[in-house]
């Protein structure tokens, strides 16, 4: 109960910068959450599966990554607290999602489900608002990092990673963050070297 | 007389207990490698202690060279196992071998082994390895083992056999395979830890691997 309470919490703080809810509006979306865990290396969502579910992250790191051909994988996008977590663009169109979802370590959220959002933002205007405004910083975030991967070199983006979330370092193991920077382990490894010393 | 009664004397664990005490520890090594050791230089790691010393990057590859061997084993294993339907069942016994060579591995409260033991030549790494290179497998191999004592949730941990490294004439059940490599992993990273320096108040996060506290259920 604990760890729900403080998680609702957290949801509410973390909402609060996006844009300012009613009372009620905030008290009908507190009421939509379930507590949800899972293990290390969980599959939350598989490629081809329709994300059900918008979660809130309060414990532990997951990853949405792209399995091409020949094993290649591309990870997205990390999660960790205090995020929403799950295939954002599946989630809001609810078509097959492209990416997989997993843990990477045991995690812990609150998560509801689509009809449910799909329920409050048809009653509520301002919900809708709330909604639209986190869909456009995630897809400021994305322009931004497309850029970055096609631009910026294995050390610009190395670094600015390490500028914009020094912890993931010793939270992710590294060869999911340089599958992210798109650069290959030992030049990842190299860089890291290389930054220490400064 | 009574070496012998040990032995006929084994402990049953409690299924469930088992696993997920097991996948406990399993993720204690990987928060070890991923918080700890991701960040520490090649030089570092491969610090021989003393001359006859393991350097932390020699413990963890020898610990890379069973997981070689034995990771995809135990999942080759499991799907035939699940095809044949040898489904889990609530208790677990461990074969005499599995429980003597699980034994062999075990280790004192304060980390050390309680009995030393000479390593195969084949399991020996001769030059140090890029650590991180090391590193990585070993956080590869105990992603792999996670999801393995899950998918072990479904079958039976005695009945399901895996062929040993020193022949393929020698089986341990699955269970024992699964007891007998943490245990193993438990040791060299305990050793590990003492190379990179025993004052680490890190070392403490990796807790003893203890039977007791796996689901024994007072045995016969």
């Amino acid at each position: 109960m604990i760890h729900y309470d403080e998680a609702i919490q957290n949801l509410r703080e973390f909402i609060r910068p996006l844009h300012a809810l009613s009372e009620e509006e905030w008290a009908s979306f507190a009421a939509i959450w379930q507590p949800y865990s899972a293990p290390r290396k969980t599959l939350l969502t598989a490629a081809g599966d329709t994300e059900k579910y918008l979660y809130f992250v309060t414990e532990g790191v997951q990853r949405a990554f792209y399995l091409g051909k020949n094993d290649r994988e591309a990870t997205l996008v990390f999660m960790y607290p205090y995020s929403f977590s799950g295939v954002a663009d599946s989630f809001l169109l609810q078509q097959p999602s492209k990416y997989y979802l997993e843990t990477l370590t045991k995690s812990k959220f609150i998560r509801t489900t689509f009809l449910q959002v799909q329920e409050l933002t048809d009653r509520y205007h301002n919900f809708e608002k709330l909604i639209r405004k986190a869909t456009n910083f995630t897809l400021a975030g994305a322009l931004e990092r497309q850029i970055e991967l096609q631009c910026f070199s294995a050390e610009e983006k190395f670094t600015t990673l390490l500028r914009r979330s020094p912890q993931v370092l010793t939270m992710i193991p590294h060869k999911y963050l340089a599958s992210y920077l798109g650069i290959d382990a030992s030049t990842f490894s190299k860089l890291l070297g290389t930054v220490r010393i400064e | 007389m009574r070496p012998l009664l040990k032995h006929l004397i084994m402990p049953v664990y409690q299924t469930q207990t088992l696993l997920e005490s097991l996948a406990g520890h399993t993720d204690d090594y990987l928060q070890m490698a991923i918080t700890e050791w991701q960040m520490i230089p090649h030089n570092a790691f491969t610090q021989n202690p003393s001359p006859d010393s393991w350097s932390a990057n020699q413990c963890i590859d020898h610990l890379n060279g069973y997981g070689r061997y034995y990771l995809p084993k135990m999942k080759e294993v499991m799907h035939k196992a699940i095809s044949k339907g040898l489904a889990s069942e609530p208790l677990f016994k461990p074969g005499w071998l599995g429980n003597h060579f699980t034994g062999m591995m075990l280790t004192q409260p304060d980390g050390k082994p309680v009995k030393k033991m000479k390593t195969l030549k084949a399991y020996t790494s001769p030059q140090p390895r890029e650590s991180h290179l090391v590193v990585a497998e070993f956080i590869e191999q105990q992603e792999e083992m996670s999801s393995l004592l899950q998918m072990a949730k479904n079958v039976s941990l005695t009945k399901t056999k895996v062929p040993t490294s020193l022949s393929a004439l020698i089986s341990m059940s699955l269970g024992d395979t699964f007891l007998f490599i943490i245990a193993h992993n438990h040791r060299h990273i305990m050793q590990a830890e003492r190379a990179l320096g025993s004052s680490r108040s890190s070392s403490k996060k990796i807790k003893p691997f203890l039977l007791a506290e796996m689901g024994v259920l007072t045995g016969s």
